[in-house]
């Protein structure tokens, strides 16, 4: 951030005051500082944070910035894993937190229009007394936006069965880089055109800011079952999840944890798992009871294929939520073997699960770091956590470089950079690892057909530097300030 | 910024407390002051990371980075769904504690504010006679004049504010005499009961009518003479040695006679702060381990009742209740369903859910006269839940709570009734 | 020169091309370098009557040599395909390991899976959940210029860079040519088969579809249809004003509950009869439906109607009452769950070019007024002349659908003066 950028817009500070009014125009020193980070290992400082509560607004704070060649940042709760939200060139930061309003739920054509602050579980818990909900449901549901869900394309464990967001999206309002304020989409399900709703999706917030949402609803089932399984090893796990997708089950969730997160949720939550458990599954499955009890028996008949240790059937919400309490506390509880750790964020075939794990593992070993894996397995998403002590000199740059070398693990065997948590800063320097200048390249044209003229969250999703791992490594540290990790 | 490894060490705060925060936001949507305002820097994350900021040397203690944490509820419901375990309640009492040496607030105020938190609260005497002075300040019709003309405003809206709070009184002082209330049963248990300091004054039918309940579920209650404020309010703004000092007082207090038995408490705040004694005087070698052994006989009246066999008296109650959680029972001592539970078992009464029940109502002690503007903001929130859930009775476990939840349907003008859950069950033995 | 390469009546300029795979395609392409020559990407040319007339082009780009399942990984479910396979050969292929691809577009013997997805023809296998873009999880695309471009990947979930293949769907070949899609796969179900209900009344298909929309029922499909369009098709089906065709499918016991459900609500409507398909009269009848516009005369219109499952009420009665009103037939396809809906106006006369471009601009109106949009799929080659076939879409996104075409095909060397952004050019 240049210091003639900062000048410019303490210049402006008394404009953005008038738009948004002066409660929600922040510049001190200490308010900008709680705006430098968000979930992930990132840190930038904005210049300004401003809170809008309307479209019109926010379109005339972008035109103001687009006047004085100022990048804009949207922000949503700031739980993003891979630095989105994160100021890194200075700028604007644009605060969704205050347009938070669910401005319409229509019951029979099942949609609701929202704002882009409205929280992902509030809009469930909303919609429950109408027999709806909506489908994407990221762990981080609890406090992350549906504006945040749109830019990363967000997933959660129940997207297995339901898809992931941009599923769910029926159509938006948006404030181009230039000020304009349109429609891409409205409530219909298919429509004339280019899809410029699906291409904003996942866009992490470089192509146009998100005022309004229009999202689909769906019913809620009329029953729920839920399964652990607990296996002596991640192997016969992996390969009942293999054996499970084979046979052509779309369960509604299937996740998986390895004995590190078995030992760390035993500690937090008491879930139960019996003695020897390595790995865990965790099986839930939705629908007509017919069905859910139907598949349900396949399941598991083939999971006892695979000796497990145990197998605990929940159906009424207050079992489920017993099983379901380890994975879902599993995160937080890792602090309970390490002081920190770093969730890395891959996909890959569901095929291949075990002989990934297995690499995974060697390296854990050859590294001496603990690497507990906890993943979205139906769909092959991983996320490996590795446990490490910041205060311990060398740790951040050796994990760092440990991340690395599991995702290009992921992409070698055919997978991905990123399942669910989006580019950002984080990865931007390991996408050559799967794709060419010109596939970047083409992507980048995105930008110059939506005009942002590189304002709207510069700097992120592609390669910034000369595209080299190394230098990923090196800028990732150099970002890592004091006391700043996951 | 200081380099890498430069970082000077912990000032006031346990480093591997602090660094617990991962900054994962999890906490932003149980936060009343962030709910109310959308900012991050009333948010806990937003407060932690400033504390971690003081704490790297990256930023210094200013008046606006000490606004942003004085303007915690510290209602601890960030505390209780962080999923990182990061103690929130430990790490804002230290904050508050180690900033009041850089507040620069005017000798007069600071003098009052002294003589109420060190000599008035934790003195039954002083707090007694003052609370006589308003009990006469409301009946004299003073008072009426008073909220007629505004004078108040024109002074200062703080004033005013603290006007409004002025409790009504309910009957007769509940003093902490060493009194023993007895059942009448014939195996009778003995337990003892923590007056407080605020409630007995202001809130003597209602001490009285817990105590009836008590009594009908087979219990001779105590109210040991030399017991003391519970601290609460010195620990809120961050007076740590005298809130030690009271809680040596107290595990003396009520260690005569029954070092074992149950302490029953009839305010969710003061429960929950000597429940957490043993955390407190960690570090003191003669009283830790008779801390922590104080602590486990702490209990909060409603945990407790729920788990006797209480027999309810026969009278119906004809009401819609809702139940407003008070923060430091359910965040801090993490009870939730006991009230609930008693509500529903009272014959007549129907219950049902107040949407954010968990969300603070904005009393956070003296938050609601120090904090009057973020208080409102929180508590016509509040009022707007309590509307729409369309009870005639909203009960609740805490006098802070209480007389929030009074103030904001007074002003809203709701004809709605805040009483005590043992308020309740006492009614199915008095009402006619 | 095929029959198959002419569009509009136009036959290409200079030839005709067959890549056999990317690498040819993208030579062909960057080869073409002299400005203003105009290449259109055919797959089975089922669907290329859509769109602008073109005023001409040069080179017809048949990709039906690219006709290869790459690659199917069946223990993941997903599969690699070349763009030219049809989805006749893909389904066939798939069926071996009991899975398919939750697309059935009409004409499958023809119709390529490339042409399919870039002309946005997603077909009824679809309810609630799966539009065919989100089967869609890789893409391989070539550029006008020549480079060959990928997003995605054979995995079933992915945020790494944008979501390209968004753009291609329902693109028509006008920002690159498709070479090659992964796909996610659905198991096949083990029973399947057709609920048929007949009604007096488009109230009572209406009713019923809703019921059913709030019912644990989870059709695999769902369409209504009039009795023009039962004539049409010549279904034999209870005698009926509307026709409801339900398609479930599942394991036996679900299946039976399913059947179940819609006995017992069927039985409040007086006016209803029933019927039920097994697998394969169930199968026929749905193929029937999906090539419906292959019954009709080559002089019909047909339209395709977005809108939502409240709207296409008013929408349906409306349209109903002009076409009567103006003496021709209409026959409706209409999915009530998703707020879509096909029509078809059969034999259309020949008639002077004004009254033909006011009547459809008059359905155009009748759409907007339902908070609806149009999109023509065909018309009588004499209508189309100067006429703008595309519905409306609002400033905005124009001016970005715009902007996309000239940054990805500033040349406009794919399908110039066809699709909706190029309207200017025409
Ligand atoms: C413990 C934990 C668990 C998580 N689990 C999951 C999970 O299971 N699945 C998953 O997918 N993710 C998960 N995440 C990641 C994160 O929660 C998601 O990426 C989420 O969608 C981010 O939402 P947010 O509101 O916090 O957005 P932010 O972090 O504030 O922003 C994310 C991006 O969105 C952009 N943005 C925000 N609002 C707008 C707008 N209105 N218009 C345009 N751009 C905008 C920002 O610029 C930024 O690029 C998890 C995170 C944590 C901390
Ligand atoms: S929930 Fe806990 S770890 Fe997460 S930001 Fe809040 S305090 Fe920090
Ligand atoms: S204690 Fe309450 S008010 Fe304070 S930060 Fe936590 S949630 Fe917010």
């Amino acid at each position: 951030m240049g210091q003639s950028q900062s000048l410019k817009i303490k210049d402006l500070i008394p404009e953005l005051r008038k738009i948004v009014g002066d409660d929600y125009v922040l510049d001190d020193q200490a308010d900008l500082l709680v705006y430098e980070y968000d979930g992930s290992i990132d840190r930038g400082n904005p210049v300004v944070v401003v809170l809008p509560d309307t479209a019109k607004k926010i379109s005339q704070v972008l035109k103001l910035a687009r006047s004085n060649s100022i990048p804009v940042v949207a922000r949503g709760a700031g739980t993003g894993l891979s630095g989105g939200a994160i100021a890194e060139h200075g700028g604007i930061v644009l605060s969704m937190a205050r347009m938070n309003q669910i401005l319409e739920v229509n019951r029979s054509d099942r949609y609701a229009i929202v704002e882009p602050g409205v929280v992902n579980l509030d809009l469930s818990t909303h919609v429950a007394s109408e027999g709806l909900y909506y489908a994407p449901d990221p762990s981080s549901q609890r406090a992350c936006t549906i504006g945040g869900n749109i830019a990363e394309n967000s997933g959660g464990p129940h997207c297995l069965a339901y898809g992931v967001t941009t599923n769910h999206v029926l159509g938006m309002e948006v404030v181009l880089a230039d000020g304009t304020i349109t429609w891409f989409g409205e409530n219909e399900r298919d429509g004339i055109g280019y899809d410029l709703r699906g291409i904003t999706i996942g866009s992490e917030g470089t192509l146009a800011i998100v005022t309004k949402i229009s999202v689909r609803l769906l019913r809620l089932p009329e029953h729920v079952k839920t399964m652990l399984m607990s296996f002596e090893t991640i192997e016969d796990a992996s390969a009942a999840v293999t054996g499970i997708i084979g046979a052509g089950m779309v369960p509604a969730a299937l996740e998986m944890m390895d004995h590190f997160c078995i030992k760390a949720a035993e500690g937090a939550v008491g879930a139960g798992y019996p003695e020897g458990a390595g790995a865990v599954l965790l099986v839930e499955l939705d629908g007509l009871l017919e069905s859910v009890e139907e598949e349900s028996e396949e399941i598991e008949a083939i999971c006892r294929e695979f000796s497990p240790l145990e197998i605990r059937v929940a159906t009424d919400s207050l079992e489920r939520e017993k099983l379901w309490s380890g994975r879902k506390g599993v995160l937080g509880a890792l602090g309970r073997l390490a002081p920190n750790y770093y969730l890395v964020d891959g996909t890959i075939p569901r095929t291949k699960l075990v002989e990934v794990l297995k690499k995974i593992n060697e390296i854990s070993e050859r590294s001496g770091y603990p690497i507990a894996n906890l993943l979205h397995a139906g769909d092959g998403n991983l996320h490996p956590s590795i446990l490490f002590d910041e205060r311990k000199p060398g740790d951040v740059e050796n994990i760092l470089a440990i991340g690395a070398e599991i995702l290009r693990i992921c992409v070698d065997s055919g997978g991905v950079l990123s399942g669910e948590h989006g580019i950002g800063l984080e990865k931007q320097d390991q996408m050559p690892l799967m794709f060419s200048e010109e596939d970047m390249a083409t992507m980048s044209l995105l930008r110059l057909a939506f005009e942002t003229e590189d304002l709207l969250n510069p700097g992120k999703v592609f390669p910034t530097g000369a595209g080299c791992g190394d230098i990923s490594q090196a800028r990732a540290i150099a970002r890592v300030g004091p006391g700043a990790y996951i | 910024m200081p380099e890498v490894g430069t970082v000077p060490k912990p000032t006031w705060l346990d480093e591997s407390e602090l660094y617990k925060c991962v900054h994962c936001g999890f906490c932003l949507q149980a936060c009343p002051t962030y709910l109310s305002t959308g900012l991050e820097t009333e948010s806990p994350r937003g407060r932690i990371a400033l504390m971690k900021a003081v704490n790297e040397g990256r930023l210094e203690i200013s008046n606006q980075v000490m606004r942003h944490w004085d303007l915690c509820v510290q209602c601890r419901a960030c505390e209780d769904v962080c999923p990182s375990g990061v103690p929130y309640g430990n790490l804002i009492e230290a904050t508050m504690d180690h900033v009041r040496d850089y507040r620069r607030i005017g000798l007069l105020p600071r003098l009052v504010y002294e003589i109420a938190l060190r000599y008035l609260l934790p003195n039954q005497k002083n707090l007694s006679v003052l609370v006589s002075m308003m009990d006469f300040y409301i009946k004299s019709g003073f008072q009426k004049l008073v909220r007629k003309t505004k004078i108040l405003k024109l002074i200062s809206r703080r004033l005013e504010n603290l006007e409004m709070m002025t409790p009504t009184l309910n009957g007769e002082f509940f003093r902490a005499d060493g009194h023993l209330y007895q059942s009448g049963m014939a195996d009778a248990e003995k337990i003892q009961m923590l007056t407080g300091c605020v409630m007995p004054l202001t809130q003597g039918n209602q001490m009285r009518a817990a105590v009836r309940v008590l009594n009908k579920a087979g219990k001779d209650v105590e109210v040991p003479s030399s017991q003391v404020c519970c601290g609460a309010i010195n620990s809120h703004v961050g007076d740590v040695e005298k809130t030690k000092d009271l809680a040596r007082e107290n595990i003396e207090a009520f260690s005569n006679g029954n070092p074992d038995g149950v302490i029953v408490v009839a305010s969710a705040g003061c429960g929950a702060r000597m429940k957490e004694y043993g955390p407190l005087l960690a570090d003191d070698p003669e009283y830790s381990s008779k801390a922590t052994n104080f602590s486990k006989r702490v209990v909060d009246i409603n945990e407790y009742l729920n788990g006797t066999e209480l027999q309810l008296g026969e009278s119906v109650v004809p009401r819609v209740v809702t139940y407003q959680d008070s923060c430091h029972l359910a965040n801090v001592q993490k009870v939730r369903d006991a009230p609930r539970d008693l509500l529903k078992s009272i014959e007549g009464v129907d219950f049902c859910e107040l949407e954010e029940a968990n969300i603070c109502c904005g009393a956070g002690g003296t938050y609601m006269i120090t904090e009057p503007e973020m208080a409102k903001g929180i508590l016509a929130n509040k009022m707007k839940n309590i509307i729409a859930s369309k009870a005639d009775t909203i009960a609740t476990a805490n006098p802070g709570c209480f007389m929030q939840l009074q103030n904001g349907i007074r002003e809203a003008g709701l004809d709605v009734e805040v009483m005590y859950v043992t308020d309740l069950l006492d009614e199915t033995y008095t009402k006619k | 020169m095929e029959e198959k390469h002419l569009i509009d009546g136009i036959q290409p300029n200079q030839g005709l091309i067959y890549p056999e795979d990317t690498n040819e395609l993208s030579s062909v392409l960057s080869d073409i370098t002299e400005p203003g020559r105009v290449v259109v990407p055919i797959g089975g040319a089922t669907r290329l009557q859509i769109g602008a007339k073109m005023p001409t082009y040069d080179y017809a780009l048949d990709l039906s040599n690219m006709n290869h399942l790459v690659a199917h990984n069946s223990a993941d479910l997903t599969c690699i395909v070349q763009s030219g396979i049809t989805l006749h050969s893909l389904q066939n292929q798939l069926r071996e390991q009991e899975q398919f691809l939750a697309v059935d577009a009409a004409f499958p013997g023809k119709a390529t899976i490339g042409g399919t997805l870039a002309s946005n023809a997603p077909g009824y296998l679809r309810w609630q959940l799966a539009h065919m873009r989100d089967m869609v999880i890789g893409m391989q695309v070539v550029l006008p210029s020549g480079t060959v471009t990928k997003s995605g990947g054979p995995v079933v979930k992915n945020v790494s860079g944008y979501d390209m293949a968004r753009l291609h769907v329902g693109g028509y070949g006008t920002l690159g040519v498709i070479s090659e899609i992964s796909f996610k796969l659905t198991p096949l179900p083990r029973r399947q088969g057709s609920f048929l209900v007949g009604f007096e009344s488009e109230h009572g298909l209406q009713n019923f579809s809703e019921e059913i929309f709030d019912s644990y029922v989870m059709p695999l499909a769902l369409t209504g249809m009039n009795e023009n369009l039962i004539k049409m098709l010549q279904i034999d089906a209870p005698q009926c004003q509307y026709l409801m065709v339900i398609r479930i499918g599942g394991r036996q016991m679900a299946f039976d509950r399913q059947l179940n459900i819609l006995n017992k609500m069927v039985g409040q409507y007086q006016d209803s009869q029933t019927d039920f398909l097994e697998q394969n009269a169930s199968d026929r009848l749905w193929e029937k439906v999906r090539d419906f516009k292959g019954y009709g005369a080559i002089s019909s219109i047909t339209g395709r109607v977005f809108s939502t499952p409240t709207r296409l009420r008013g929408l349906l009665r409306d349209i109903d009452n002009y076409v009567e009103e103006i003496g021709l037939t209409l026959a409706i396809c209409i999915q009530p769950g998703f707020g879509t809906m096909e029509f078809h106006i059969d034999k259309v006369p020949a008639e002077s070019e004004v009254r033909s471009t006011q009547m459809i601009e008059r359905i155009h109106d009748i759409a907007r007024q339902n908070q609806s949009h149009i999109n023509y799929e065909t018309l009588p080659a004499d209508f189309k002349n100067g006429f703008n076939m595309w519905g409306k879409v609002n400033e905005g996104s124009l001016g970005i659908m715009r902007s996309l075409r000239d940054t990805y095909d500033p040349g406009k060397k794919l399908n110039r003066g066809r699709y909706l952004t190029d309207k200017e050019d025409i």
